[in-house]
């Protein structure tokens, strides 16, 4: 997490508006397919579901294993950049 | 676990909350994380949750406590993946309902070969090998083949049956193909389906969406007891054993019945795991069975099992459409890989030790005092060890016995060297000149101090040492005297003995010294000595900072002291400027007056010696720094005196006129701060005034300038102003805000009648030629700002009785 990946810059520097999911900081191609066939098509529904969680980083952790199966890299880079997305926008 | 699913949304997050977990809104998305959660809380804080089965809770502990959060977590999520099979249950519907009926007859077949192997179980994916090979067969074919080949070998599989049926539900069904007439091999046979197949039956019935939670339910409906799956097991699959009706719908229902155990794993095919099925097999009787979250278990299975399941997942295509979770399938094959080199079989034993985090710190505390305790008593023992004998023997080897030659030379007895027959009887005596000098070194640290008050030398001399020797040996003089000597010889050559001999280079009986070179003081006196020591330098270090202190208060003194004397001479040049211009005002031009003469007015007589040097230096500053008044020498009353005269500034006028206008018996420098009348009056009929005063509290503005105040008490000046002011009004509490601009003062009446009072006395007035205006507070604020202010009381009272305040409204 030392550095600041492109993808979450890019989503960070403006407005989420109707991005996709795969958007997202740590969310590819896979997860993305996962999170979509759950539900969660949009970043603005996972921003729910973060906002939801009342921006907990061990709770929204614990929700994208469970959800996506995603590992602890990319569920850290995923809240890491809603966590600055909400930082900035909300 | 059932009842923490059965709480309501709004329940859930009251136990979290009660928990002390801040909790986020419950819904359908959040729901299992917050059971997950809630599980989580009860079990570190060591509540017996009756609910919750062991599983989850080891697993939650543990990846809450540990540091490898993802290792165990993986494991966990590993482990429930591998559970489920997919790419066999993608085969499965691929070849159908017959195929998977085959499949079943095929492991059938596949264990009861495996058991009448002796020999330890051949690697898992050469024993899939044939079975997968077998699908193509038919099955009556297989069941042919497979019980007889059972039948043969009653001895490995009566003992894992014996094994199975020590779990207590599974018994009656288990006995039950033995009385129908099959032999134990088949009992064997039993488990073997449902566990080759444990989710394949459940998976094709879902759809390729079906989320967890559904998934979890379905496997909860399934808890029915084990005994009566098998009874239906046996009933059905047994008696028709070599039929097709295994391919049956009620088949698959049985397997997905058996499914329950979710101990799926092919390892089973192993003769010497059975035994270790059954024994989890119980386990999970023991515990809720349906728990959704058995990780636990699935760790077990997982870990024993690598190769084969590796096998079987390789050399069949994943096809990720079909099952969502599945589609981690190819990626997770290289992580099994991996898997086996952390011992994760043993992980029910390790996490339950383990889970207690504050186990394994109080571990390493322990080993840490383990290791201060060891050293120190091997300090002690090193240190114990050294006596004279242990020093002697220990370094026999290093000894020099100067043994005076036949020959006589440069040696001389008792000098240089010693005779062959002195070194014994000299040896005899070293242990008490040893224990005599190491007394003498002991008193020298602690004492009994001699009559004079001061310690003996830590030494012996030569002839002290011989007369000890006498006293205590009983030897003549001169044998003592020779022996000595020789020992002072050997003591010379041999200082690793722990005695050192002084002042050598001349022998002389009151001049050579011994002395122990390591003296074994006793504790107490070490603690004694080091107690001293430390309390006199402490005493030393006490003196010096009293000392600084003292040096600091006396600077802090001479300081107030000057600043005091600075101020005093300003007060007098001050006054020696009013009384000259009052001179200059009554008299006309040409007044003049002797300095003497003015320092008689101002300074009564008891007090002119104590105020000379004072007045010496108000003299000296008006000489030096006061362009109004001038010095002469002029004669009066025929005697020259040194006079001042007035020149009165013109473009100063105003100034000497306002300061000659003030009063000048008051003794402060300042005398502005005056009422000075009324800029309007304040009537009930007023519309600025409030009829009924709302709170006790008011704010008063432009009470003084902070820019202009100078001097020490200013603030009090104020304070008694307005009290001065507000005589009829009962004021508890006046703070002056000295930082605002405005020059703001805060009051706090007794009610709201004495705010009433107080509000008519000062708005509106004229206070230090500055308009004050006054505006009323809420109580609550003020009590914000001056807490303190809540608990005055007490009405309070002017400093003083002299109403300077009002002095110039009197005078109006």
């Amino acid at each position: 997490m030392s550095t600041t990946s492109q993808k979450l810059k890019n989503f960070t520097s403006e407005p989420m508006g109707d991005k996709p999911v795969t958007d997202l900081a740590g969310v590819g191609e896979v997860l993305g397919r996962r999170l979509e066939s759950q539900g969660f098509d949009k970043a603005y529904v996972v921003l729910g579901q973060f906002l939801v969680l009342k921006k907990n980083r061990e709770l929204f952790q614990d929700w994208m294993k469970e959800a996506c199966q995603a590992n602890s890299k990319q569920s850290s880079d995923c809240f890491q950049c809603l966590s600055e997305w909400c930082e900035e926008f909300l | 676990m059932a009842s923490v699913e059965d709480l309501s949304d709004s329940e859930l997050r009251k136990k979290l909350i009660e928990h002390g977990f801040e909790a986020p809104p419950v819904t359908g998305t959040t729901r299992k994380l917050m059971e997950k959660k809630l599980m989580a809380l009860m079990s570190s804080k060591g509540k017996p949750s009756k609910t919750a089965s062991p599983a989850p809770k080891v697993n939650r502990t543990l990846s809450r406590f540990s540091s490898a959060e993802e290792d165990s977590d993986d494991a966990l999520s590993n482990a429930r993946r591998k559970s489920m099979p997919a790419p066999q249950a993608v085969k499965r519907k691929s070849m159908g309902r017959s195929a998977r009926a085959a499949e079943a007859a095929a492991r059938e077949a596949q264990v009861a070969d495996n058991l009448l192997m002796p020999s330890p179980p051949p690697p898992a994916a050469a024993a899939t090998q044939p079975a997968r090979g077998r699908y193509s067969m038919n099955e009556a074919a297989l069941r042919k083949n497979a019980i007889p080949l059972s039948a043969a070998l009653p001895t490995p599989p009566r003992n894992t049956r014996k094994s199975i049926a020590t779990s207590s539900p599974l018994r009656p069904s288990l006995r039950h193909p033995v009385g129908n007439g099959f032999d134990s091999g088949s009992d064997s046979d039993v488990p073997v389906p449902s566990i080759s197949s444990v989710r394949l039956s459940t998976s094709p019935r879902k759809s390729p969406l079906q989320d967890d939670s559904q998934d979890d339910e379905e496997e909860d409906d399934d808890d029915k007891p084990i005994a009566t799956l098998l009874s239906n097991l046996s009933d059905r699959f047994l008696p028709n054993s070599g039929t097709a009706r295994l391919s049956s719908p009620e088949f698959s229902n049985v397997k997905h019945r058996m499914n329950i155990g979710k101990d799926s794993s092919p390892d089973v095919t192993d003769a010497p795991f059975l035994s270790a099925f059954a024994r989890r097999l119980s386990q999970l009787k023991a515990q809720p069975i349906g728990s959704p979250f058995n990780g636990d278990s699935y760790d077990n299975v997982k870990e024993s099992d690598a190769s084969s399941d590796d096998s079987v997942s390789a050399s069949t295509p994943p096809n990720g459409h079909y099952y969502r979770r599945s589609l981690a399938g190819p990626t997770r094959v290289p992580m099994r890989r991996i898997d086996p080199s952390r011992s994760f079989k043993t992980s029910e034993e390790t996490v339950s030790f383990w889970n207690n985090s504050h186990v394994m710190s109080s571990v390493i505390i322990g080993c840490f005092v383990l290791c201060a305790i060891v050293l120190v008593t091997l300090y002690v023992n090193v240190a114990s060890k050294e006596s004279a004998n242990n020093l002697i023997e220990e370094s026999s080897v290093g000894n020099v016995y100067n043994i005076c030659k036949e020959s006589p030379g440069d040696d001389v007895p008792g000098v240089t060297c010693v005779t062959k027959s002195g070194v014994a009887p000299a040896m005899k005596i070293f242990e008490n000149v040893f224990l005599d000098l190491m007394s003498q070194a002991v008193k020298s640290e602690c004492g009994p101090s001699l009559h004079d008050g001061s310690y003996p030398a830590p030494y012996l001399t030569e002839r002290e040492t011989v007369q000890a020797v006498v006293e205590h040996q009983g030897l003549s003089i001169w044998e003592a005297e020779e022996q000595v000597a020789n020992l002072i010889v050997l003591l010379s050559s041999n200082p690793h003995w722990g005695v050192s001999v002084l002042d050598n280079v001349v022998r002389h009986p009151d001049k050579t010294k011994l002395q122990v070179s390591s003296p074994k003081i006793p504790w107490k006196c070490i603690l004694k000595n080091k107690l001293f020591s430390l309390l006199s330098s402490g005493l030393f270090i006490m003196c010096g900072f009293f000392a600084l202190y003292g040096v600091w208060r006396g600077v802090q003194w001479w300081m107030c002291a000057r600043r005091k004397q600075q101020q005093d001479v300003y007060h007098y040049v001050e006054r020696i400027i009013e009384y000259l211009s009052s001179q200059h005002q009554n008299t006309g031009e040409s007044a003049y007056v002797p300095v003497i003469h003015v320092r008689d007015q101002l300074i009564p007589p008891q007090s002119r010696e104590k105020l000379k040097s004072i007045w010496d230096a108000a003299v000296a500053f008006i000489d030096k720094k006061e362009s109004r008044v001038r010095e002469e020498i002029q004669p009066v009353n025929g005697e020259d005196y040194k006079v001042w005269r007035w020149l009165p500034p013109k473009l100063n006028s105003s100034v000497a006129s306002s300061s000659a206008g003030s009063p000048s018996t008051s003794p402060q420098p300042r005398h502005r701060q005056v009422w000075q009348g009324k800029a309007f009056g304040l009537t009930d009929k007023s519309v600025n005034s409030l009829a009924n005063p709302p709170t006790p509290c008011l704010k008063i503005r432009h009470m003084f300038d902070p820019d202009m105040e100078s001097g020490e008490n200013w603030q009090l000046q104020v304070q008694d102003a307005i009290l001065e002011k507000c005589l009829n009004a009962k004021i508890l509490h006046i703070h002056v805000d000295k930082s605002s601009k405005e020059g703001c003062v805060y009051v706090k009446c007794a009610s709201d009648d004495d705010a009433g009072k107080a509000y008519q006395a000062l708005h509106g007035s004229w206070f230090d030629s500055q308009l004050v205006t006054v505006k009323y507070l809420r109580l609550e604020r003020y009590h914000e700002r001056f807490p303190n202010a809540a608990k005055a009381k007490d009405p309070m009272r002017p400093s003083n009785n002299l109403r300077l305040s009002l002095q110039a409204a009197d005078d109006d």
